[in-house]
C-alpha cells in the first residue's frame, strides 16, 4: 500500500463530506386528506362527529381546520340519518337524533363538495353491566380492588376506568376478559369515585391502541381517524 | 424424527471415537507410528501462541497450532525430523527431534518476539489459517488491533466490529451490530465459552470487555460451524488473555473519562491476570449543569492451573454493574422529591477443564454460569409517597463438552454436547403491590459432530450436524453445516459454506426503536416455532504480496418466523405477543486488509439489502443500509509514534417519515368530553431514508518512559470535521407552522489518555 494512502483517504473523505446532501423531509409529495372522528355512544345516545382536513408536516394550520358543506349520512338500524355542518368540522342532525342499537352496524357516509368520498362502518357494542363492586359501595382506598362485570357483546374488548371527585384523579386500564384488579394506587386517596366499565367496538379500540403507532391502521374508506362507538356502565364508590 | 436424529448423532459419535490412529489410512495402519505434540508459547510471557505453523522441514506434514495453543502431528514414521515452529512477529523456532515408534514426542517451544529476518517468509496466522482451515466470514482481531483503532475515551470490541464489512451500526450511540441482515439479539457472544445477554455499559454506548485482557476475539457473520448454535446471525467469541507465567506485570490507562487496571502474574503451576475500569464522568462532572449521576465499573480474572502436562484448570469470572443512582428535590413548582436507585450488568463464572487424553485425542470441559440482573428502585414523595420497583434477572448454568480427535488421516473430527438451564425472571411493583411478575424456566440441549477432511491437497471440506431440542414445546432441530474450500492457486482459494440455524430467546423489543439501555430476553413461549435462518456464503479469498489479504463474498441469508413484539396485544391470549415475520438478506462485501509493516488496516465494502415480510407488508428494516465502506489504518511514523485513523461512510438508512399532522381527537370517558391534539401523520413504514453517514476519527500515539514505567499518551478525536449525521427527525406541533429538529449523532469529541505498563 503507498504510504500516501492516509493522505489520499482523508482527501477522498473531505470531498464526500462536502458532496454531502442535508435533510430532505421536506420534499414528500403528501397531500392532504380527511381526517374524521366519529364516534357513536350508546349510554346518551351521542353522536359525536368532527370532520377536518390534515396537513402537510411545514404547513401552517387555521384556527377553523373543518371541511364545510359535507353531505353526510349515518344508517344502520333502520334508519338513515343526515347531519350537517355546525361550523369548525362538527356535524349533528337537524331532525331526531340517530337511534344507537346494542349490535346493530352503521355505515357512516360522506361526501365532500369537490367530490372526495369516505365511507366507514361500525358495530354498537351492548353495554356491559359491573357485577362488582356495587353501587354506593365502600372499599378501602389504597387497597387493590377486584373489579367484575357481565360482558353485553361477547369478545368486546374493555376500557376499565375511574376518577375521583375531590382529587380529580383518574386512571384506566384495559380489559379482554369480564374481570380485573385495580392497583393499590389507583384509589390512593379517600374519596368518591366513578368507576365505569365501557366496552369498545374493535374500531375506537384499535384507535386507542394505536395512539403511538407510527404505522396506524385505518378502517375508513378514502380518509383517516375513526368511527367507532362504545357503551358503558357505571358505580359510585367510597375509598375510604 | 427424534429418534432417527439421535440414532444419526450418536452413529457419527461412535464411528469418530471408535476409530483408532492410523484408520483410514492402509498403509501407515501397518506400522507402528509416532506422533509429536506440545504446546507453543511466548517466551516472554507464557501465554499460548494460537494459529502458529508447526511443520516438519523437508516433508509435506504440518498444522497450526490450536486457540489454546496446543498442536499435534500425527501418523509419523520413526526417524528424524527437522521440526519448524513460525508465527509472524516471532523468531523462527527449530529444532531436530528423533521419534521412536510407537512413541509420542512431547514438545514446549517458546517462541521469542523478534522482527523477520531477511529473505524469511513468515506469515501471519490468518494466512496460517487460510492455507490449513474452512475459514470463511471469519474476522479475528488481537488487542493490539483494538487499542490501536481510535475510539470514544477507549478500545472498543464492538465499536471496532462496526467497521468490518456485513456489519451495520444504527448510530453512533449503539454499539449493537447488525450483522448482515440479523438484529443485535441474534448475535452469539461468548466470553471465554460463557454466553453475555447484555454485553454493554450506557445502552450500548460502551462495550462490555475490557480490551486490555483480550487476547484474541473472533468474529463469524456467517456460515459457522456446529460448535456454535442458538443464535442466528453471528458469533462473537473472545478469549481473555491466561496471564503472564513468568514475571508480575501490571497495565493501565487513564483518560477524561474512565481508568483502567489489570494485573498478571505467575502461580504456582500456572497464572492469572485481574482487569477492572471504572468511569468517572459522574465524579467530573459533579458539580457541573452537565451533572450525569451515572458510571459503570467492571472486573474480570482468571486462574489457571497445570494439574499436569494433560490437565489444566482455568477458573474465570467477570462482574459489571452500570449505576445510575439519582435524587432531586422538588422546587417550588413541583413539590415532589424523587429518588432513584438503579443497577444492572453480568456476571459470569466459568471453569473449564483440559484434558489431553491422547496426543491426538483431547477434550474440553466448561461448567458456567451467566447471570444478567436488572434493579430498579424509585421513590417518589410529595402530597403521598410511591415507590417503584423494577427487575429482570436471567440466569444461564450450562455445561458443554467437546472432544477433538486427530487420530483418522486426513480428518479432524469435533464432537460435543451442551446443556443450559436457563431461568428468566421479571417483575414490576408499585408501593410492593406486584403489578406483573413472569417466570420461565426453558432447558436446552445441544449435539454435535464435526468432520474437517482434507481429501485432495487443494480440496478441503467441513462437515457437521448440530441436532438442538428446546424444552418450552418440546421443540427439535437438525441443524446441518457445510463448509468448503477449494485451492485454486497457493495464494487463491475459492469457497463456500451452508449452514441452518434455529434461535429459542428473543429480545422483548421492536427491531424499529431507536435506542434501548439493554435488551429484555424472553424465551419463546410454546405457542411460537423457533426462529430460523439459513445462511449461503460464497467467496474468494486471494493473498497478495506482503501479506495483503483481498476477499470478496457475496450471502444469502433466509429467515423465518423472527419475533417482533406486538406492543397492543391481547393480554390474555398468549398466542398475540409478537408478530410474524419472515425475512431476506444478501449482500457483497469487499475486504482488503494488511496486518503487517508500517501501514496496517483494512479496507472495507459491504453493499446489502434486507427486507422484513410481515403478513402483506414489505419492508426494508431501520438497519438496511445498502452500501458501508470503511477505512481503518494505523501508520507508525518513526519508532515512537502511531498515527490511526477510520474514515466510515454508509448510505442511508430508513425511517418512517412524517409528511403530514392532523388533529387527533379522543372521548374522554370520564369527562364526558372530546379533547384533541396536533400529532404527526405518518408515511409508509421506512419509507424515506437519512441522509448519507460520513465521520472521521483519528488518534496520535506517542510511545516512552515516564517515571521509570512504560508510557503511551494519546490523543483521539471523534468526527473530526464535525459532520452533524442525522439521528432522528423531530417535528414540534407546538409551534405553528410545526418546526422541524434535526438531532445528530455525535459531535467532534477530542479525547486524551494514558496507558502505561510496568
Amino acid at each position: 500500500m503507498p504510504s500516501r494512502l492516509p493522505l489520499g483517504v482523508l482527501a477522498a473523505a473531505l470531498l464526500l463530506a462536502a458532496c454531502s446532501n442535508g435533510p430532505d423531509v421536506n420534499e414528500f409529495n403528501y397531500q392532504p386528506e380527511i381526517n374524521l372522528f366519529g364516534l357513536l355512544i350508546y349510554n346518551s345516545g351521542q353522536t359525536i362527529i368532527r370532520l377536518e382536513e390534515t396537513y402537510r408536516a411545514m404547513d401552517r394550520v387555521p384556527a377553523d381546520r373543518g371541511i364545510a358543506g359535507a353531505q353526510m349520512i349515518i344508517s344502520g338500524a333502520g334508519q338513515a340519518v343526515t347531519f350537517t355542518d355546525r361550523g369548525e368540522g362538527r356535524y349533528a342532525t337537524e331532525g331526531p337524533d340517530l337511534c344507537l342499537q346494542a349490535g346493530a352496524t352503521y355505515t357512516l357516509s360522506v361526501r365532500l363538495q369537490d367530490g372526495r368520498r369516505i365511507e366507514a362502518h361500525c358495530t354498537m357494542p351492548a353495554p356491559p353491566r359491573l357485577i362488582s363492586p356495587a353501587d354506593h359501595q365502600v372499599v378501602a382506598a389504597n387497597a387493590a380492588l377486584p373489579i367484575a362485570w357481565e360482558p353485553g357483546t361477547p369478545d368486546s374488548h374493555f376500557l376499565v376506568s375511574v376518577r375521583g371527585n375531590v382529587h380529580t384523579y383518574s386512571a384506566e386500564m384495559w380489559s379482554d376478559s369480564t374481570a380485573t384488579n385495580f392497583y393499590p394506587f389507583y384509589l390512593a386517596q379517600p374519596d368518591i369515585y366513578v368507576l365505569k366499565v365501557t366496552a369498545l367496538d374493535r374500531n375506537y379500540y384499535n384507535y386507542l391502541l394505536m395512539r403511538d403507532d407510527e404505522e396506524p391502521v385505518w378502517h375508513i374508506q378514502g380518509g383517516i381517524g375513526v368511527f367507532g362507538a362504545i357503551a358503558y356502565d357505571e358505580r359510585i364508590i367510597l375509598a375510604k | 424424527m427424534k429418534r432417527s436424529c439421535l440414532s444419526f448423532v450418536a452413529a457419527l459419535l461412535l464411528a469418530a471415537l471408535s476409530a483408532g490412529p492410523g484408520s483410514g489410512n492402509t498403509t501407515a495402519a501397518k506400522e507402528i507410528l509416532a506422533s509429536i505434540s506440545g504446546f507453543v508459547r511466548d517466551a516472554t510471557n507464557g501465554e499460548p501462541l494460537p494459529y502458529a505453523n508447526v511443520y516438519l522441514a523437508g516433508t509435506k506434514l504440518g498444522t497450526l497450532t490450536t486457540l489454546r495453543g496446543y498442536f499435534v502431528i500425527p501418523h509419523l514414521e520413526a526417524g528424524r525430523y527437522l521440526c519448524t515452529v513460525s508465527l509472524l512477529g516471532y523468531q523462527r523456532w527449530q529444532s531436530e527431534i528423533l521419534l521412536r515408534a510407537g512413541v509420542d514426542t512431547l514438545l514446549a517451544v517458546t517462541l521469542l518476539p523478534g522482527s523477520i529476518e531477511m529473505g524469511e517468509v513468515t506469515k501471519t496466522a490468518q494466512r496460517e489459517r487460510f492455507e490449513r482451515e474452512v475459514h470463511i466470514s471469519t474476522a479475528s482481531l488481537t488487542m493490539r488491533q483494538l487499542q490501536l483503532v481510535p475510539m470514544l475515551a477507549e478500545a472498543d470490541v464492538f465499536r471496532t466490529l462496526q467497521l468490518l464489512p456485513g456489519v451495520v451500526s444504527r448510530s453512533d450511540y449503539s454499539s449493537q451490530l447488525y450483522v448482515r441482515g440479523g438484529s443485535p439479539d441474534q448475535n452469539l457472544v461468548l466470553l471465554d465459552g460463557v454466553s453475555v445477554y447484555n454485553p454493554f455499559h450506557l445502552g450500548g454506548v460502551f462495550s462490555t470487555f475490557n480490551v486490555d485482557a483480550i487476547k484474541e476475539l473472533e468474529f463469524l457473520s456467517g456460515g459457522f460451524p456446529v460448535e456454535y448454535g442458538g443464535r442466528l446471525s453471528s458469533v462473537l467469541a473472545i478469549t481473555n488473555r491466561e496471564g503472564d507465567t513468568k514475571h508480575y506485570r501490571g497495565a493501565g490507562s487513564i483518560s477524561l473519562l474512565s481508568a483502567r487496571a489489570l494485573a498478571e502474574g505467575p502461580l504456582p503451576s500456572g497464572s492469572f491476570l485481574i482487569a477492572g475500569r471504572r468511569t468517572y464522568f459522574d465524579q467530573v462532572f459533579k458539580h457541573t449543569r452537565y451533572a450525569f449521576p451515572y458510571y459503570f465499573y467492571d472486573f474480570q480474572g482468571k486462574i489457571n492451573l497445570d494439574l499436569s502436562q494433560r490437565h489444566r484448570l482455568t477458573l474465570s469470572g467477570f462482574y459489571g454493574d452500570d449505576v445510575l443512582d439519582f435524587s432531586a428535590e422538588g422546587d417550588d413548582e413541583s413539590e415532589v422529591d424523587v429518588d432513584l436507585d438503579w443497577t444492572w450488568g453480568n456476571r459470569t463464572t466459568s471453569l473449564t477443564w483440559r484434558w489431553i487424553i491422547r496426543p491426538d485425542l483431547f477434550s474440553e470441559t466448561i461448567l458456567s454460569r451467566s447471570r444478567f440482573d436488572n434493579d430498579l428502585d424509585a421513590a417518589v414523595e410529595g402530597s403521598g409517597t410511591a415507590s417503584l420497583t423494577l427487575n429482570n434477572h436471567i440466569t444461564d448454568y450450562s455445561a458443554k463438552a467437546d472432544i477433538n480427535y486427530f487420530g483418522i488421516h486426513g480428518h479432524s473430527i469435533k464432537a460435543g454436547m451442551a446443556a443450559s438451564g436457563l431461568e428468566f425472571r421479571y417483575g414490576i411493583a408499585i408501593d410492593e403491590y406486584r403489578l406483573f411478575a413472569y417466570t420461565a424456566q426453558p432447558a436446552l440441549q445441544a449435539f454435535y459432530l464435526q468432520d474437517h477432511w482434507q481429501p485432495r491437497p487443494r480440496l478441503q471440506l467441513n462437515t457437521g450436524v448440530r441436532l438442538e431440542h428446546y424444552t418450552l414445546g418440546d421443540r427439535w432441530s437438525l441443524a446441518p453445516r457445510l463448509g468448503l474450500q477449494y485451492q485454486l492457486a497457493p495464494n487463491l482459494a475459492l469457497k463456500a459454506t451452508y449452514g441452518h440455524y434455529a434461535q429459542y430467546l428473543t429480545t422483548v423489543a421492536s427491531d424499529e426503536q431507536n435506542f434501548s439501555l439493554m435488551d429484555l430476553w424472553m424465551p419463546i413461549s410454546k405457542n411460537y416455532k423457533p426462529q430460523t435462518a439459513n445462511h449461503y456464503v460464497v467467496g474468494v479469498e486471494w493473498w497478495l504480496p506482503h501479506d495483503l489479504l483481498f476477499t470478496l463474498e457475496g450471502y444469502l441469508k433466509t429467515f423465518n418466523g423472527l419475533l417482533d413484539l406486538n406492543e397492543n396485544g391481547i393480554a390474555s391470549d398468549p398466542s398475540d405477543d409478537y408478530f410474524v415475520a419472515e425475512g431476506t438478506a444478501r449482500g457483497m462485501e469487499l475486504l482488503l486488509k494488511r496486518q503487517q509493516g508500517p501501514l496496517q488496516g483494512w479496507l472495507g465494502y459491504s453493499w446489502g439489502i434486507t427486507k422484513r415480510r410481515m403478513g402483506q407488508q414489505s419492508y426494508y428494516p431501520k438497519y438496511d443500509r445498502r452500501h458501508s465502506f470503511h477505512v481503518v489504518l494505523n501508520r507508525t511514523l518513526g519508532r515512537k509514534w502511531t498515527l490511526g485513523m477510520v474514515f466510515s461512510y454508509g448510505s442511508g438508512m430508513p425511517y418512517t417519515p412524517k409528511p403530514g399532522k392532523y388533529v387527533r381527537y379522543e372521548w374522554d370517558i370520564e369527562q364526558n368530553m372530546l379533547s384533541g391534539h396536533l400529532v404527526d401523520r405518518p408515511g409508509a413504514k421506512n419509507s424515506a431514508r437519512f441522509p448519507l453517514y460520513h465521520r472521521m476519527d483519528v488518534s496520535l500515539r506517542r510511545e516512552g518512559r515516564l517515571f521509570g514505567v512504560s508510557a503511551s499518551p494519546y490523543l483521539q478525536v471523534i468526527n473530526l470535521y464535525n459532520h452533524k449525521n442525522v439521528f432522528y427527525y423531530f417535528w414540534d406541533h407546538d409551534a405553528n407552522p410545526s418546526r422541524l429538529t434535526t438531532v445528530s449523532m455525535f459531535p467532534l469529541l477530542p479525547t486524551l489518555g494514558v496507558d502505561f505498563a510496568f
